[in-house]
């Protein structure tokens, strides 16, 4: 969302007009999180509480609790990180409907550094019962997500990349349950499994392999919890490999998730993620390049794990 | 000879002062059958519920709208065992749940869950958070153009939390008339005196500075309590209430009082028990 994702501002209205419960909440970062449109046409529903964010999700809380609809936006570090004891104890605990947005996640958002780009928020959502976690792949996917997310009686928790999210990455295919299959053949060698904002660069891995003559499932997820499993575990057995890949570091998230549904059938799974590190601040190719998780590393990286399954 | 009013209003105040004795005896009792809670900050609050839920609040709840009503939380999550027996004297909490208290599995667990019990109106324990829930409640019910109010209780303690001052400031910002917050400032906090361990000195003067009505008042005194509540919520300011209640940790039990062993102290002995009830309905 946002700078380069100018639609998310109109979605918002959008999704204000059609459900009169909304109520848009800011903590200070408004400008970045594009809540502008629904501030102008519903000033009544919409309200900036300053740079507070422990503040801000408590007082969600408290307005789902007359059944209202918050949407809490700021930074996914500022809620996660900051916000954590809040989002445990004011909304999941007494399963508040409060939706939580956040935006800066991963190596989209690199630019600002550590302090802003959250690489471990996905950890914390995952470990709160009751979280709905969601991370779109594209545009369309943010607009028809949104819509999921606020119909979701309960906590969600909305993980949105800040810059560059490209329109529709997956044309006339719908999130449904929130996994998609973007790639399947009968002789695939891997089951890549992508996360959210992971899509375009899992795409082009998958092309990329194709033309080497390595064909791979190629699995996308959206609504990371709950998961969806039974997709992959299809292509999964047939492939006989599974490799997640994530913006985000490898533990406590989604790597683990779909462990939890392969690991026991006994299937190879290896997680590509973010370095166990600070990442230095860069734009994202730099970073996805630091990571080795742009494209070209994913299928360097699964080539090399094909081969390995091979020799043994 | 005086009016009429005046002889009403003094059988109220001897009416909560009975009570006030009713449910600081069900508070050591209760606490002393489990063997363990927080009984002074318990026991400082004794007044205050009292005279809220005797003179204030409106307990009634439509089935067909679940979002109106007035709302209590109780910030200092850690007092439960106070507001559970306060609830059960209202008849909001069946008397037999408070054998439970404290007990494996208990719907009457340390702090207040409100996943077990309606009565609970806001689950709490991390201190701070209470009266951003309280915020956000009061914001809800003007969202919704209804006249419930909410009502938090928070301890000096809990002031050293950097959200109390959040929501301090967004309360006053929101102008939430329909917001009343009851300090209860008993000077003690686990580890012992709030002023010799993070100070938080002028509460009421830095919250009328922010925009707040306050009032201050002896937190064991009824008819204090009662005039300033009444007070406060008459006042047609634009403006969160504050309520600050000078009171004393572990009020009531002569050798617990303002002291930090009152914070989780072992089960009165029987004996003592016996001597404290004594005293209370003595008026001692």
């Amino acid at each position: 969302m946002t700078e380069n994702s100018p639609e998310y501002e109109f979605i918002l209205r959008d999704l204000g007009h059609a459900n009169p419960a909304v109520i848009v909440i800011d903590a200070g970062l408004a400008t970045s999180m594009k809540t502008h449109l629904f501030a102008k046409a519903f000033p009544e529903r919409y309200f900036n509480l300053g740079i507070a964010e422990q503040n801000a999700v408590s007082v969600a809380s408290g307005l789902a609790r007359r059944e209202l609809v918050p949407l809490v936006h700021t930074f996914s570090n500022f809620i996660a990180r900051r916000a954590h004891d809040q989002v445990a104890l004011s909304v999941a605990w007494p399963r508040c409907n409060v939706k939580l947005i956040g935006g800066s996640c991963g190596v989209f958002d690199g630019r600002n550094g550590p302090s802003h780009m959250a690489i471990d928020d996905l950890a914390t959502m995952f470990a709160l019962p009751g979280m709905l976690i969601v991370e779109p792949g594209d545009r369309r996917q943010t607009r028809e997500l949104l819509h999921a997310v606020v119909s979701h009686a309960g906590p969600a928790y909305l993980r949105l990349r800040r810059h560059g999210a490209p329109e529709d990455l997956l044309p006339d295919l719908p999130v449904d349950s929130g996994v998609v299959v973007a790639a399947r053949q009968e002789n695939s060698r891997a089951t890549l499994v992508a996360a959210g904002s992971m899509l375009g660069e899992a795409l082009q891995a998958t092309r990329l392999l194709n033309e080497s003559g390595v064909p791979i499932d190629l699995i996308h997820v959206s609504i990371l919890r709950p998961l969806h499993a039974q997709p992959i575990l299809e292509s999964a057995q047939r492939t006989g490999l599974v490799i997640t890949l994530e913006n985000h570091v490898a533990s406590g998230a989604f790597g683990d998730a779909v462990s939890r549904h392969v690991a026991p059938h006994g299937l190879r799974h290896i997680r590509f993620a973010l370095p166990d590190e600070f990442i230095p601040a860069g734009d994202p190719r730099w970073q996805l390049a630091y990571c080795g998780l742009d494209a070209v590393a994913i299928a360097d990286r699964v080539t090399q794990l094909i081969a390995e399954g091979t020799n043994v | 000879m005086p009016a009429f009013s005046e002889v009403i209003a003094e059988t109220e105040i001897a009416q909560l002062r009975r009570l006030t004795n009713q449910l600081r005896t069900t508070i050591i009792d209760v606490h002393r059958r489990a063997g363990s809670g927080h009984l002074g900050s318990s026991l400082s609050i004794v007044e205050a519920l009292v005279v809220l839920f005797q003179q204030h609040f409106n307990w009634q709840r439509s089935p067909d709208e679940p979002w109106r009503g007035d709302r209590f939380i109780l910030s200092k999550g850690h007092a439960a065992l106070g507001l559970y027996c306060a609830l059960s004297i209202e008849g909001q909490l069946d008397p037999r749940l408070l054998s439970s208290f404290g007990q494996n599995g208990s719907t009457l667990e340390p702090h207040p869950n409100e996943n077990l019990e309606p009565a609970i109106h806001a689950s709490t324990g991390s201190l701070g958070q209470g009266l951003s829930i309280g915020v956000g409640l009061a914001l809800g019910s003007r969202l919704r153009s209804s006249d419930d109010r909410v009502f938090v209780v928070i301890g000096d303690g809990e002031t050293n939390e950097g959200q109390i001052w959040e929501a301090a400031r967004c309360a006053v910002r929101l102008k939430l008339s329909n917001l009343i917050v009851l300090l209860d400032d008993n000077q003690m906090q686990q580890d012992g005196p709030t002023p010799e361990i993070m100070p938080v000195p002028d509460v009421s003067t830095c919250w009328h500075e922010m925009g707040w009505c306050v009032l201050e008042c002896d937190g064991h005194d009824c008819a204090a309590i009662s005039t300033s509540l009444s007070e406060l919520l008459e006042d047609q300011a634009a403006a969160p209430k504050l309520l600050h209640l000078h009171s004393i940790k572990g009020r009531g039990i002569p050798f617990l009082e303002g002291r930090a062993e009152s914070h989780f102290p072992p089960p009165l002995s029987n004996e003592d028990f016996l001597l404290v009830k004594y005293m209370l309905d003595q008026g001692v």
